[in-house]
């Protein structure tokens, strides 16, 4: 609020500012048609100055007096620049272009243009990723680019997501793609850039496009450039963003605790009625509170009756809504990003600082990050230029936990613990306990004094209780990164330029986690604290050689370059207990140690690169490229690697039986081949492995006093990279002189060699009974499409609409391990790797409740002889089967902006068709009695009661195994999200205008994932690629409101 | 000018990136490499004391009843009269005959895995040591150890899925390695051998290691000259070789004096004066409940009983009668064993071999060998009985009642360490009948496949050379 004062009193400061004025006018035509251009936006560069054309072409601006440059655009034709200078008429003929078209797309090695690309590429513009409030930037690729999956799968801000670019290229190895910051590999935490320094984020999907990047680049490449200062005074850039967030979806519904109460009582006396126990009823009457161990109805002995109602009088004590008690209702999240751009002839500057805070919604999570950047360029002499990119981030993220099966993860928490519990200690008749301060006393159901009475032992998740817990333990992630660039580029015998860069990244990651000494995990060891630090410091040095040359329509560019990349990381530990004094979480004040562990790993890659482009009077491109990869982690005989790949475009439309097509604008065709390399071999554990070649012979096996190593298995000295092979077709085409236009691609990716186990003789007394090695092919198959098109573009009214659909396919085309079961999947040849293979359910039996799988007849040898012959009710005599893919059969996005006069609106909705996700956080929550105390879904209330019910729910009792895995829990994982809507105002010009000092003011409202339309209440649809889920916090939607300055 | 100077950083730069030396550099650092295990004497041992520790802990969490060496001897321990497993618990499939007929079974999987685990890691130590720059003398020494350890993997394999040496020698054993595995190499498995070749193997490795091993070591969990003799004795008692082995066992257990301490210590004394042998448990190092120990005594699992028929052969004063009567519940009527005692913070050593265990193989040898030696025989085994009960009379016995006692005297003394009756039973081709005790009756044939296990279905399915017409009936 403060800040939003503040920015009204500098807009009072600057009303009084103005500066003299003068004015200049001209006439807009159309270079070709020699007609007067109407509706073209006239705009003093730099500045929210400008006017459009009127109906004769003519237009008239109020100008600075010392001049500066005017900027005409029109969709459809080229921008043009004109410097005042002292003139008050300038007229300007335009002409015609693909103005997407001739758009800058960063590329491998260098710039390019939509046009004269060749490859496979998607650009998002660094406006796109401004709009939406993510905290990590790659975020906002969701449903922005084709081909590229983006899975956000936490609520914990700060949380990187899942990226996939054309589908899961490995099984074993890593599948991440390649991360290039302004040209070099980052191996930092993404969520340390802030938004507002993106000028632009590029994906390189095909050979084509990454092969310079060879053994890195099998997974994609994605590549992130920094914004830049441009010729002109310095502008000053304001923007602060203030909103509140919560969880985008909504818990599960769970039955109270007058309900839960009552489903204990009934799972009791079916078991009863199963065991033949006489007067079920009464059973269950005497042995609930034994079960439960609490008694939320206060000092009333069975509250339930035989008959299975309520007993007269009873009233709830507590009914706790632990969703209440662990999450925030609101989190605040608020984001200032202050710039200062511009620059002469010879210097050039960008200047960014920004800082976030965004809160959780579990209690105490958050991400703070501060972050400032210096982007400079230099003119040194005519021939000689200089860069220097600089930035330094610093964050700081609370992160309790919120996924995963550790009794800490408060999600968990929430879907596992019914409302029967209290938050709080509750004395044996139900009344709350205090402490001598006079404060409650947290629950945590382990009996602390030991008295053995009611209200005392929680039979579920006991010594615990997240709502103390979380708030007294500390989980903080810090995180330090700094990056240095410099450049020097010199041009040369007219055609070279030669170049030199250097870039260091530093990233400390600093993780501290405080256990509490009152309960919990670390209550016996009086508290404990662990402490890790790991120190990733990686350089990449790059020397590099280009000539340009034309030899009439022959257009060649050459690139010749050598790089060498270098990464360290340095890993740190400690774990110590015994922590009695409050606040006082440093080693130095605990009793003892635990543990101490530090290792070092490092990695270096040398490269030789070559790429030839050429063209032959801009109509007909080829393009070649390789590179040469050497890299410490295959062995000497192993590690050259050499990857290829060739390419070649024709502009048909410029075809001279095309050019005159008044319908047809642009029609480009694209191919490309080529391989690319994945070196990110993985340990079992899922860590890097950076000599996986090297046999190598593990400590820790020790003898009393000795110290003792042991083989650590057989490595394969001929391992090697998994190979991809590409290949892309693709059409770039606009119509209506590009009002509408679009790009599609085909593709196929095939990974051979896949890294992974094969089985060795077991007599050969291998450690581990294989040897990793290059076997196994996969291939992925896709079809990408993108539209856009400016639907209505007047003077007053522009309305663009975008959308783009990914088609994608997976199959295990060579499997010598023969099959896999992988939890809920199985992997053989001829399956994808999403395929789930599990127990089919039959629904429940209407004579006894009981819940019934199918099973398949089968031979003496364990053959199958009949498919689904019969149903079972025994779980462990179940079959399995295909039963569906977590992969989804499309996805892709729809953007939509419009602009009236001052007004800009637009949205982003993302979307997924098809695929299935296997919810066990909703069937643990159908556990159906099988766990004392544990909360129930709603759903539950559906049950089988008495014979002849008709229902999918099975009856509730100890003895069922209802919940276990099965097509019950798999549903339908289609579902949209409307990622961003944002409405905002820019005070017009005129106004503006009269101070001289604001030159532009944008006020807006946004809203981040505010509707997302699923066919499951309680789940969020994004949960993992492999299409299951672990007890998430659900993704946030936040409501803002902001202001944009620029003076 | 300006043209020559970039042009020469350029080139400069080029040859920078391109030189090999650069990717070179990188050396792992978390774990050691194996120019690094075989460079130094100390490197060396450190190998061997990670493969002593291998011997006692392999199965990291697969299932308490399948932690290495200590698994194999309760398994023996069950499996015979004097032992009975009525409660379902663990090594319950092992006392009802089940664990056998089972080709993927834990202990078939077990047993092969880590002795062909074991015999490549000292394959591999075999082969760097006789690259290496060390000393011949030095070189010897670390082979013999490799040596050793190899033999006793190789004799727990042929004893466990090859018929008894006294069924005959053209039996079919199991595959030989003298080579390291390599990449190469991996999935190029060997034929079995008989059991005469596999058998020669074991002597040629036992032999080697005696005559290049000295007295001395680097602590009681490691071979040296006497355990490799004490190898070498029930090698060749398995073979019915009965002059050797009096002579091995003889030379093995000098020095190792008869310390009868640990019948009420608990037996998780390394350092015992009769324990030539063991396989050390520190409380830091530990198996936790796949300790051998966590099934005898009750404190953490259901203990094994002991026979009632193996408890009346003990006098009142003899000092290994560990017995107390349950006397209550339904297994009223079977025994408890102190012998063995589960330490609370787990901190118990295993034994693996003793000196008494080798006056009971000197003196069968010795009777076996009648004539002369049977009166040697005699005064030996009288001996023992003497140390363990002070009220111990001699027997007089000769001829096949000397054997007898001598074959009791073995289940008295080495009762929960290995059988020994079962194994007994097996070395000797004989087959046996439980008696009314036990729950689950067992009546063996000579010779019955049921003493063995099958070749793992793993193997058969990773090995060539091995399909189903080779496998154990």
């Amino acid at each position: 609020m403060r800040k939003i004062l503040l920015t009204c009193f500098m807009l009072v400061f600057v009303f009084q500012a103005w500066a003299q004025n003068r004015t200049v006018s001209g006439t807009v035509t159309d270079a070709e048609s020699g007609d007067t251009l109407p509706g073209v936006n006239v705009l003093v560069k730099g500045t929210g100055n400008g006017v459009n054309t009127d109906i004769d072409g003519n237009y008239k601006l109020s100008v600075p007096e010392e001049g500066g440059v005017l900027v005409f655009s029109f969709i459809g034709m080229a921008t043009q620049e004109v410097q005042i200078g002292n003139r008050s008429v300038i007229d300007l003929s335009m002409q015609p272009d693909v103005q997407q078209l001739s758009e800058v797309v960063v590329v491998a090695y260098g710039q390019d243009s939509k046009k004269t690309l060749t490859g496979a590429v998607s650009s998002v513009d660094g406006g796109v990723i401004q709009k939406q409030q993510v905290e990590s930037v790659t975020k906002a690729l969701q449903g922005t680019t084709p081909g590229v999956n983006v899975i956000s799968n936490t609520g914990q801000p700060g949380a990187n997501p899942t990226i996939r670019i054309r589908g899961q290229a490995s099984i074993d190895s890593g599948n991440d793609p390649l991360i290039v910051v302004d040209g070099s590999p980052y191996n930092g935490n993404i969520n340390t850039i802030p938004n507002n320094d993106i000028e632009s984020i590029s994906v390189l999907k095909d050979a084509s496009a990454a092969a310079l990047y060879g053994s890195r680049a099998g997974n994609g490449v994605i590549l992130i450039t920094t914004k830049s200062g441009k010729v002109g005074k310095p502008t000053i850039d304001f923007r602060a963003v203030t909103g509140v967030s919560s969880q985008a979806v909504d818990q599960y519904e769970f039955v109270d605790a007058g309900q839960a109460m009552r489903l204990e009582w009934e799972t009791l006396r079916n078991d009863a009625v199963a065991s033949d126990i006489e007067n079920p009823g009464q059973y269950a009457t005497d042995g609930l509170l034994a079960r439960v161990g609490y008694n939320p109805y206060g000092d009333i002995g069975s509250p339930i009756n035989p008959n299975g109602d309520l007993v007269a009088g009873a009233e709830l004590l507590w009914d706790t809504n632990w969703e209440d008690a662990i999450l925030t209702e609101t989190a605040r999240r608020t984001d200032y990003n202050l710039s200062i751009s511009g620059g002469s002839e010879n210097v050039k500057y960008y200047i960014g600082g920004s800082a976030l805070d965004q809160q959780g919604q579990v209690v105490k999570s958050d991400f703070k990050r501060y972050a400032g950047r210096l982007n400079l360029d230099a003119q040194l002499t005519d021939w000689l230029s200089a860069s220097l990119k600089q930035s330094v981030s610093s964050g700081k993220q609370n992160n309790p936990p919120q996924s995963g099966t550790a009794f800490s993860n408060n999600i968990q928490w929430i879907q596992t613990v019914s409302n029967i519990y209290p938050v709080y200690r509750r004395n044996e008749t139900g009344e709350l306990m205090l402490d001598s301060d006079g404060n409650p006393i947290y629950d945590t159901g382990d009996d602390p004094d030991d008295t053995g009475v009611l209200n005392t032992s929680r039979p579920v998740l006991s010594s615990a209780n997240p709502a103390g817990q979380t708030r007294l333990n500390e989980s903080v992630a810090k995180r330090f990164f700094s990056t240095t660039n410099a450049a020097f580029e010199a041009d040369f015998l007219n055609d070279f330029t030669a170049r030199t860069s250097y870039q260091l990244n530093k990233y400390v990651f600093d993780n501290f986690a405080y256990t509490n000494s009152l309960f919990g995990s670390a209550k016996s060891v009086n508290g404990r604290i662990s402490r890790d630090k790991d120190i990733t410091t990686e350089w990449t040095w790059t020397n590099s050689l280009n000539w340009r040359k034309s030899f009439g329509d022959h257009n060649l560019d050459v690139l010749v370059l050598g790089e060498l990349y270098d990464y360290n990381l340095e890993l740190l530990g400690a774990n110590a207990t015994g922590l009695p004094f409050d606040g006082l979480y440093e080693f130095n004040s605990a009793a003892s140690f635990e543990s101490l562990s530090g290792s070092t790993a490092q990695e270096r890659i040398s490269s030789l690169l070559g790429r030839v482009k050429y063209n032959y009077s801009g109509k007909y491109f080829a393009e070649f490229s390789y590179r040469q990869d050497k890299i410490s982690r295959f062995s000497p005989e192993t590690r050259q690697g050499d990857f290829f790949s060739v390419a070649g475009s024709w502009v048909l439309s410029d075809e001279s039986f095309l050019s005159s097509s008044s319908i047809l604008s642009f029609l480009k065709l694209r191919a490309s081949w080529g391989e690319l390399g994945n070196n990110q071999i993985l340990t079992s554990g899922g860590a890097q492995s950076y000599f996986p070649y090297l046999t190598t012979y593990d400590t820790g096996f020790d003898q009393p006093g000795v110290s003792g190593i042991y083989p650590s298995g057989l490595a394969n000295s001929r391992l090697s990279w998994e190979t991809v092979t590409t290949t892309n077709i693709g059409v770039d085409f606009g119509f209506l002189n590009d009002r509408l236009n679009g790009t599609l691609d085909v593709y196929s990716a095939v990974t051979n060699g896949l890294v992974t186990a094969n089985t060795t003789t077991i007599s050969r007394g291998i450690r581990g009974g294989s040897i990793i090695e290059n076997i196994g092919d996969v291939t992925n198959r896709g079809i990408e499409l993108s539209l856009s098109g400016a639907i209505v573009n007047n003077t007053d009214f522009q309305w663009t609409l975008s959308g783009n659909i990914s088609f994608e396919q997976n199959e295990i085309t060579n499997f010598p391990e023969g099959e896999r079961i992988n939890g809920s999947k199985k992997l053989e040849e001829g399956r994808s790797i999403f395929d789930f293979y599990i127990e089919d359910y039959a629904g429940v039996n209407p004579d006894n409740g009981n819940p019934m799988w199918w099973r398949d007849s089968l031979s003496v040898e364990g053959d199958i002889v009949i498919e689904k012959f019969t149903t079972t009710e025994d779980y462990n005599e179940a079959s399995r089967y295909f039963v569906g893919t977590a992969l989804p059969w499309a996805r892709g996005g729809v953007s939509n902006q419009m602009n009236f006069k001052g007004f800009d609106f637009s949205f982003l909705v993302n979307y997924s068709l098809g695929g299935k996700i296997l919810d066990t956080d909703y069937s643990g929550l159908m556990h159906g009695g099988r766990r004392a105390g544990q909360q129930h879904s709603v759903d539950i209330l559906d049950r089988w009661q008495e014979p002849g019910d008709i229902t999918d729910v099975p009856r509730l009792g100890t003895d069922l195994m209802s919940n276990s895995r099965s097509t019950r829990f798999l549903f339908d994982a289609t579902y949209a999200r409307l990622r961003n809507i944002t409405l905002g105002y820019s005070l017009p010009a005129t106004i503006l205008e009269r101070t001289s000092v604001i030159k532009s003011l944008r006020i807006f409202f946004t809203g981040d994932n505010l509707l997302t339309f699923f066919g499951r209440d309680g789940l969020d649809p994004e949960q993992s690629l492999q299409g299951t889920t672990n007890s998430r916090s659900s993704v946030f939607k936040t409501f803002s409101g902001g202001v944009e300055i620029r003076l | 000018m300006k043209n020559t100077i970039l042009l020469f950083l350029i080139i400069a730069g080029f040859v920078l990136s391109s030189c090999d030396d650069f990717v070179d550099e990188p050396k792992p650092t978390a774990s050691v490499s194996v120019l690094d295990a075989f460079g130094t004497k100390e490197a060396v041992e450190a190998v061997f004391t990670g493969t002593y520790r291998r011997i006692r802990q392999f199965n990291d969490g697969v299932g308490d009843d399948a932690e290495a060496i200590g698994a194999i001897l309760n398994t023996w321990n069950v499996k015979g009269n004097d032992f009975i497993r009525p409660q379902f618990d663990w090594f319950v499939f092992e006392y009802r005959y089940q664990d056998n007929t089972n080709e993927s079974g834990r202990k078939t999987n077990l047993i092969w895995n880590e002795m062909y685990e074991i015999i490549n890691t000292c394959n591999t130590i075999v082969a760097n040591i006789e690259e290496s720059d060390f000393s011949n003398a030095d070189k010897t020494a670390f082979i013999a150890e490799a040596r050793a350890i190899r033999g006793m993997a190789y004799h727990h394999l042929i004893r466990e899925y090859a018929q008894a040496y006294v069924h005959g020698t053209e039996n079919p054993g199991v595959p030989i390695y003298l080579e390291p595995a390599t990449a190469e190499n991996a999935n190029e498995g060997n034929p079995r051998s008989t059991v005469g070749a596999v058998y020669e193997q074991i002597v040629e490795d036992l032999l080697f290691a005696t005559e290049n091993l000295s007295g001395a070591r680097r602590a009681k969990w490691a071979i040296n000259k006497n355990v490799a003799d004490g190898l070498l004795a029930r090698v060749y008692l398995y073979m019915a070789d009965y002059e050797k082995a009096e002579q091995y066992a003889n030379s093995a257990r000098a020095g190792y004096d008869l310390d009868a301490s640990e019948y009420t210590n608990g037996f998780q004394d390394i350092n015992n004066s009769e324990w030539m042998w063991g396989a050390p448990q520190s409380n830091n190092q530990t198996l936790y409940y796949g300790s051998f120990a966590s099934f005898w005594d009750g404190s953490r699992y259901t203990p094994i009983f002991a026979n009632p028929s193996l408890v009346e052969e003990f006098s009142e004063t003899d000092v290994r009668n560990t017995f107390t009567l349950q006397g209550s519940g339904p297994y009223a009527d079977l025994y408890r064993t102190s012998k063995f005692v589960a330490a609370a913070d787990f901190g118990e050593d295993l034994v693996l071999m003793r000196s008494a265990e080798m006056m009971l193989i000197e003196a069968e040898a010795m009777a076996r060998q009648g004539g002369a030696k049977e009166a040697a025989a005699a005064d030996l085994l009288f001996e023992l009985q003497s140390n363990r009960d002070e009220n111990a009379v001699a027997s007089g016995n000769t001829g096949q009642a000397l054997i007898e006692e001598i074959l009791l005297e073995r289940r008295k003394e080495l009762y929960g360490e290995g059988g020994p009756d079962y194994i007994d039973f097996r070395r000797l081709g004989l087959g046996f009948t439980r008696d009314e005790n036990h729950t689950v009756p067992i009546s063996l044939e000579s010779g019955d496949s049921r003493y063995i296990y099958p070749i793992p279905q793993a193997e058969l399915d990773s090995n060539d050379e091995i399909n189903e017409s080779d496998q154990n009936p």
